[in-house]
């Protein structure tokens, strides 16, 4: 019996997220981010001879190893 | 010092264990837990890695956990910039995975393993790819490729290894990568992502590159090796279900049904297919269209990956090459690459995928950041878990199987030699299991080559698997060259660990039709008596018997399931397949 009220809630809890989320995605997130999507699309369009990127960020270092990021 | 390297939450999750830099024990959490390509933390592998060393956690030195999880969100989060308002699924599912666990890898590891915090550290993705090549290669001083689907925010890196030091000079990054092209056409062609890639290499064989110029459309290369997608054909940097665009599917067709039956008409209709249907020949038309695409993409990828090595060569000057990441075991590249580039030598470590990256990332701790001189070469992939003959006895009395024991190896040997002369197909089960994906004696289907129907055999009754895919060949380290094109073989290191197709001279291919696939080619498996005594042995002794010095062997497992790990996984397997003869170690089981 237990069981089966918690699956339901589990599955309330998770339409409820979905709905929370898609609605934050749409009203809030992508109007945000539209103006930036259009400077990258811009970018892609340029001219280049080269698709490889010198290594910039180098974690070869005791310090860089000690962060998730 | 002891080192655990950690991959998990992506693809295969794995553990690795270090002792003052040398492996002790590494083993992929899929066999543990019987779950194809599991990227769950592996608690299972960490565990067994632990015991295996007699060690607490609380004596780990590091744990280091293969990439940086916040980069790569970084990455998902400029993505779905790039993508609003199109992937709310991509969103909504990126919200979940990232809250509920990507988050939380330290504390996850913290709390499973009760050790301080600071003990934990992060790699970068292609840096633990690099270094699971290098750093366990014979070479002083390399050049590094690697190339996957995607790290953090590479796909691709070109890099230098000297000494104990590793350097990536450059890379290409998402959305362009070679192996999300390779994955999108093996989703076209309906075999499953990260799983299907191996088919697709397989089915290539059957057709020939008509649509490279279509392929092409997809891709742009650049004169200095670089390449670049063309993102209108694709739905992988937006999609969650989906890899390929509507343009894609304009161009190539419809995708093939993962349900059909793949021949051609110069296979013809198969008979354990069933009845012939009556419009068989247009239903191989259409399967012929499928392999001449798979043909096509593996081509092209073949072409992309020479221009990397290439331009690898370029930037360092240096003749061998370290080459790792999942497009690394793409093995009917990997001797193009030694037959196409300056390249003499190349070294790819068995487990070249995601998996893989725990050993490379703890390799790198150990001898570059803490400064360690080399001392270590990967020679062989037997680093599992292993049975003692008590634990297998108990085994079989407790299910009450009926067993022969063998306490002289010779007899043995003599035993499973005869079987396969018999035309009886082995499940040859002994000692640690391997490392990777490939089965190399350790948990290994053994089956007489001589045989064509061998392959149908073994395919059909015992793997339940496609009838197309080719069967690999062990042979003895020192007859190589005697059966194929493939000079030098004990020099080249990734035929100890299956991983280059070559052709078979033609004049032996009557002689092993069960290993030779329908291009005149096969993937050797390289074996050393030093590195594996026993199986050599077997080889050996079927030499004697045939003068054929190699046998077939395929990975122990079922369609779908992962090698076997135990003597019950090896058991189970034995009864639901057509298997004839179960050796566990020095015991023999018959049907």
């Amino acid at each position: 019996m237990f069981g089966i009220i918690k699956k339901i809630l589990k599955k309330i809890g998770d339409a409820i997220a979905t709905v929370m989320g898609l609605l934050f995605y749409f009203l809030i997130f992508s109007p945000l981010v539209f103006p930036i999507r259009l400077f990258t699309d811009f970018l892609r369009k340029r001219e280049k001879i080269s698709n490889f990127i010198p290594k910039q960020k180098h974690y070869e270092s005791f310090d860089k190893f000690k962060y998730e990021g | 010092m002891k080192i655990l390297g950690l991959s998990f939450f992506y693809h295969d999750a794995a553990a690795a264990l270090l002792i003052d830099g040398k492996p002790i024990a590494l083993a992929e959490e899929e066999r543990f837990t019987r779950k194809k390509h599991d990227y769950s933390y592996p608690k299972n592998a960490i565990r067994f890695v632990l015991n295996y060393a007699g060690i607490t956690p609380q004596e780990l030195d590091y744990v280091v956990f293969y990439e940086k999880p916040f980069v790569k969100l970084e990455r998902i989060l400029k993505t779905l910039i790039a993508t609003s308002p199109t992937a709310p699924k991509v969103f909504l599912d990126a919200l979940k995975n990232w809250m509920i666990d990507k988050f939380w890898i330290r504390n996850i590891i913290v709390n499973d393993l009760k050790i301080n915090p600071e003990k934990v550290l992060f790699s970068e993705h292609h840096l633990s790819h690099a270094a699971s090549a290098f750093l366990c290669s014979p070479y002083e001083k390399a050049a590094i490729l690697t190339i996957d689907g995607v790290g953090e925010w590479a796909t691709t890196t070109i890099g230098i290894g000297e000494g104990n030091r590793i350097k990536i000079l450059k890379e290409i990054h998402f959305p362009h990568s070679l192996g999300l092209l390779y994955s999108t056409f093996t989703a076209f062609l309906g075999f499953q992502i990260n799983e299907g890639e191996y088919k697709v290499m397989g089915m290539a064989p059957y057709g020939s590159p008509k649509y490279i110029d279509k392929v092409y459309k997809l891709i742009k290369l650049y004169s200095d090796g670089s390449f670049e997608l063309n993102l209108d054909y694709f739905d992988f940097y937006r999609s969650t279900t989906r890899s390929y665009s509507n343009k894609f599917l304009k161009l190539f067709g419809k995708p093939r049904d993962p349900n059909s039956k793949f021949f051609t008409t110069t296979s013809g209709w198969l008979s354990y297919f069933g009845e012939r249907p009556e419009n068989w020949k247009e239903l191989a038309k259409e399967q012929e269209y499928y392999a001449d695409i798979a043909a096509s993409i593996q081509k092209v990828t073949e072409e992309i990956i020479i221009n990397l090595a290439k331009a690898a060569y370029r930037e360092t000057g240096l003749d061998k090459l370290c080459y790792a990441g999942g497009v690394a075991l793409n093995s009917v590249a990997n001797w193009k690459i030694i037959q196409n580039t300056p390249f003499k030598e190349i070294f790819i470590q068995p487990s070249a995928g995601d998996g893989g990256a725990a050993l490379g990332a703890a390799l790198y701790v150990y001898y570059s950041l803490l400064n360690k001189k080399r001392d270590f070469i990967l020679e062989h992939a037997f680093y599992g878990k292993e049975y003692s003959e008590k634990e297998i006895k108990e085994f079989l009395e407790t299910k009450g199987v009926k067993y022969k024991y063998f306490s002289d190896e010779e007899k043995l040997i003599d035993y499973v030699v005869n079987s396969l002369l018999q035309q009886k197909v082995v499940g040859w089960f002994s000692g640690r299991f391997e490392w990777g994906p490939r089965a190399l004696g350790s948990r290994s289907i053994l089956a007489d080559p001589r045989n064509e129907e061998m392959k149908n055999i073994v395919n059909v009754k015992i793997k339940f698997r496609e009838p197309y895919r080719p069967f690999a060949p062990s042979v003895l380290v020192e007859k190589a060259s005697d059966f194929f094109e493939f000079p030098n073989a004990k020099a080249h290191f990734p035929g100890r660990f299956m991983l280059y197709v070559v052709d078979v001279r033609e004049a032996k291919r009557n002689l092993v039709p069960a290993i030779t696939h329908v291009d005149g080619t096969a993937r050797p498996q390289t074996v050393f008596k030093e590195t594996n005594p026993k199986y050599w042995k077997l080889i050996k002794k079927f030499e004697e018997s045939t003068g054929v010095p190699l046998v077939l062997n395929t990975s122990f497992n079922l369609k779908g399931e992962p090698i076997v790990n135990s003597p019950e996984d090896a058991f189970n397997t034995f009864q639901k397949s057509g298997l004839d003869v179960l050796v566990l170690e020095n015991f023999v089981v018959e049907k």
